[in-house]
């Protein structure tokens, strides 16, 4: 090894790299070379010149109105949160609530829901959407309820708001009485009825009825002359 | 620094007491280390004072948050650095810190080498064009008593990655900076 290849050792060592494992060949070279000996005060130096400087740009205290001034700003701040591990409890009080509500809901009995005349079971899903059915009955059925409290809490034919009529789009008739008897009846599991709800209420499409006066022809009009000779005949 | 911990009870009379005991005992020392590792990015004491000043308070702002209270050094070392770094980019001053400055190690004029001031200028040249997870450590590693473990503790990496980025960094910190040894001593 050559004596640039020591300086390089060197100075590395002054600057803290780990371990060369050739410092025993070093230590018995440099006290009988006077340039390694010269490259090993250059090392040193060096080091301290990089270290010495970087400690000087942080070396310092902050001003006396430091802490005066961060006083003043920390009294202006709202409190902070006392006893952090009552959030976290709350938090996982939070979790632990909904984990056991749906143990209990996937655990709560339910009736076999009968598939829907002429309606495959995988079918509802896809076709679900498109229901114009709604649990809930519409306004002015509810008025009507409320002005007449006596006809409603006398059972669930006493009314009759309490089976609102509902436009059925051609074709679906069948899947919605049989979705009306099983919300009616309790026939659906909770895991259903959400699923129902879920799709029902992302796309609700009701109608309104359009009621047309009944006209009648007049007796009278030339157009029913025929009608009206035929009455007289008959009366004679 | 005492008269700043003697001061917090009052502002944080209000806050549960343990609470308030354990965030005044982490003042104790807490703001000098974020102003120094302020300083070590901006040089600039007031603007150190500001950047250290924020991290206390965000700190006194998310205590609550902070569930290993034995990291909280750390994460106030790490914020006052990203304060730091975020001031200085938008005031745009590093770059003209370092064009100024010669860090192509181009040598000059003897005379200038002798000015102490000039010396220093290089010094925190070299020391801006670290990458930063050198810079950190290196400031980290400078600011008195912090040893490699120390330093390990504070930025949650292992204290072998310290020493070989300290390493590194003083390294090309020293290729910058070689030529004003051997001016200084000829």
């Amino acid at each position: 090894m050559d004596c640039e290849e020591y300086a390089v050792l060197m100075l590395d060592a002054a600057l803290g790299a780990p371990a060369s494992g050739r410092e025993a060949e070093l230590r018995t070279h440099i006290p009988a070379c006077a340039a390694c000996r010269a490259a090993q005060q250059d090392a040193a130096a060096l080091a301290a010149a990089v270290g010495g400087g970087v400690a000087a740009v942080v070396a310092g205290e902050p001003s006396p109105q430091f802490a005066a001034r961060l006083r003043a700003r920390i009294a202006a701040e709202p409190a902070p949160v006392a006893w952090p591990w009552f959030a976290g409890w709350r938090s996982s009080l939070g979790v632990a609530v909904a984990a056991a509500a749906a143990f209990l809901l996937l655990r709560m009995p339910h009736h076999a829901v009968p598939a829907p005349p002429n309606v495959p079971a995988a079918s509802l899903s896809a076709r679900a959407p498109d229901l114009p059915v709604t649990r809930t009955a519409p306004a002015t059925v509810r008025r009507a309820i409320a002005r007449e409290p006596h006809r409603a809490r006398n059972g669930a034919d006493a009314s009759p708001f309490a089976h609102p009529e509902i436009l059925v789009p051609k074709g679906q008739l069948a899947l919605a009485v049989w979705l009306d008897d099983a919300l009616t009846g309790r026939k659906l599991d909770g895991r259903q009825i959400a699923a129902l709800d879920e799709r029902v209420a992302a796309k609700l499409e009701v109608k309104a009825i359009e009621i047309a006066p009944l006209e009648v022809p007049s007796l009278a009009s030339p157009g029913n002359a025929s009608a009206a000779e035929s009455v007289e005949q008959g009366r004679q | 620094m005492d008269a700043l911990v003697a001061g917090f009870p009052v502002a944080i009379a209000s806050a549960d007491a343990a609470l308030a005991r354990e965030f005044e005992a982490r003042l104790a020392d807490c703001p000098k280390l974020a102003y120094r590792v302020a300083l070590g990015v901006l040089r600039n004491s007031a603007e150190a004072e500001d950047v250290a000043q924020e991290a206390m308070l965000r700190a006194f702002r998310n205590f609550h948050r902070l569930r290993d209270r034995e990291r909280f050094r750390g994460w106030i070392a790490r914020t006052a650095w990203r304060l730091a770094l975020d001031r200085i980019r938008a005031s745009g001053r590093r770059e003209r810190r370092e064009l100024a400055a010669h860090v192509d190690g181009a040598p000059p004029a003897v005379e200038n080498v002798a000015a102490s001031r000039e010396i220093e200028r290089h010094i925190h040249a070299a020391l801006d064009a670290l990458p930063e997870k050198l810079r950190l450590v290196m400031v980290l590693a400078a600011i008195e008593g912090y040893d490699t473990g120390e330093v390990a503790g504070l930025l949650e990496i292992p204290e072998g990655t310290v020493r070989s980025r300290l390493f590194h960094a003083r390294k090309q910190m020293a290729e910058s900076l070689k030529w004003i040894v051997k001016n200084t001593q000829s």
